[in-house]
C-alpha cells in the first residue's frame, strides 16, 4: 500500500483519533485507478469520511520531517514503509477545493496505524488551493 | 482556573505523569517544554481549534467524494505554492 500501489480497501487504525472527527478506525481505499484521490471511510459510520490525496503526486516539492514522537508512535522505522496523504476540503465547491499541506495523515503500511501530524512547517497551510486546469490546459490521464 | 508565577528553569507537575517546565523566557514570549506520556497528544491551542475546524469541514460521504472525483478526472490537477 505504497502511495502509488493499487492495494484498496485497507483498514487502517487511528489511535490517537483526529481532531474533530469522532472515530479511530477507517477504510483507505483508491478511488479510481490511476487517480492521487483516496477515500478514507469510518468504519463505524459509513457515512463518514475524508477525500483524500496523494500531496506527492500534485506537489512534487512537497516535503517535510517527520518528528521522532510521531515516528516512534506510529513504529516507523524505514521510510519505505509509510505512506503519506493529505485530506480535500470540497466544502466550498469542486472549484474551490483546498488542501491540508500543514497537517498530513501518514501511515505506516506495515502494522496500519495513522495520525494526523501537525507540522511545525511556516511554507505548508492547512488551506492551499488545489488547481484544477480546465479545457485545453488539461493533460488528461 | 489556576494561575500560577514560574521563573526560568521552574516546573509545574499536572497529574503523576505531566511535566511543564519554563525554558526561556523572552519579552513577551515563553519557550515551554512538556514531558508527557507518548499517548497523550500536544498542540498549540489555535492550531488545534483550526485543524479540528478544517477536519469537521473536510467531512464528506463516499457518494460525494465520488460525484467530486467524476468531474475532474480529466484534469490537470497540481498545488500552486504558495508566494509563486
Amino acid at each position: 500500500m505504497e502511495n502509488n500501489g493499487r492495494q484498496t480497501g485497507v483498514v487502517i487504525s487511528f489511535p490517537w483519533g483526529m481532531p474533530g472527527l469522532d472515530y479511530n478506525e477507517y477504510i483507505l481505499s483508491s478511488l479510481a485507478t490511476d487517480s492521487p484521490f483516496y477515500f478514507l471511510q469510518s468504519t463505524a459510520c459509513p457515512e463518514v469520511g475524508l477525500l483524500l490525496i496523494n500531496p506527492f503526486s500534485v506537489y512534487e516539492d512537497y516535503e517535510f520531517d517527520l518528528d521522532e514522537e510521531s515516528a516512534r508512535q506510529l513504529e516507523i522505522g524505514d521510510q519505505n514503509h509509510v505512506a503519506v496523504f493529505c485530506t480535500v476540503n470540497t466544502s466550498l465547491g469542486a472549484d474551490s477545493a483546498t488542501v491540508n499541506l500543514l497537517a498530513p495523515i501518514v501511515i505506516n503500511s506495515d502494522c496500519l496505524l495513522g495520525k494526523q501530524v501537525v507540522l511545525n512547517d511556516k511554507r505548508y497551510s492547512l488551506r492551499t488551493p488545489l488547481v484544477i486546469c480546465r479545457g485545453d490546459q488539461g493533460e488528461g490521464r | 482556573m489556576l494561575v500560577l508565577a514560574r521563573k526560568k528553569g521552574q516546573s509545574i507537575v499536572i497529574g503523576r505523569n505531566v511535566r511543564v517546565f519554563v525554558a526561556e523566557v523572552s519579552g513577551e514570549t515563553v519557550r515551554l517544554g512538556i514531558e508527557a506520556p507518548p499517548e497523550m497528544e500536544i498542540f498549540r491551542e489555535e492550531i488545534y481549534r483550526q485543524l479540528r475546524e478544517e477536519n469537521t469541514g473536510s467531512i464528506t460521504t463516499p457518494m460525494e467524494a465520488r460525484g467530486f472525483l467524476s468531474k475532474n478526472t480529466d484534469k490537470k490537477i497540481r498545488i500552486i505554492p504558495e508566494g509563486s
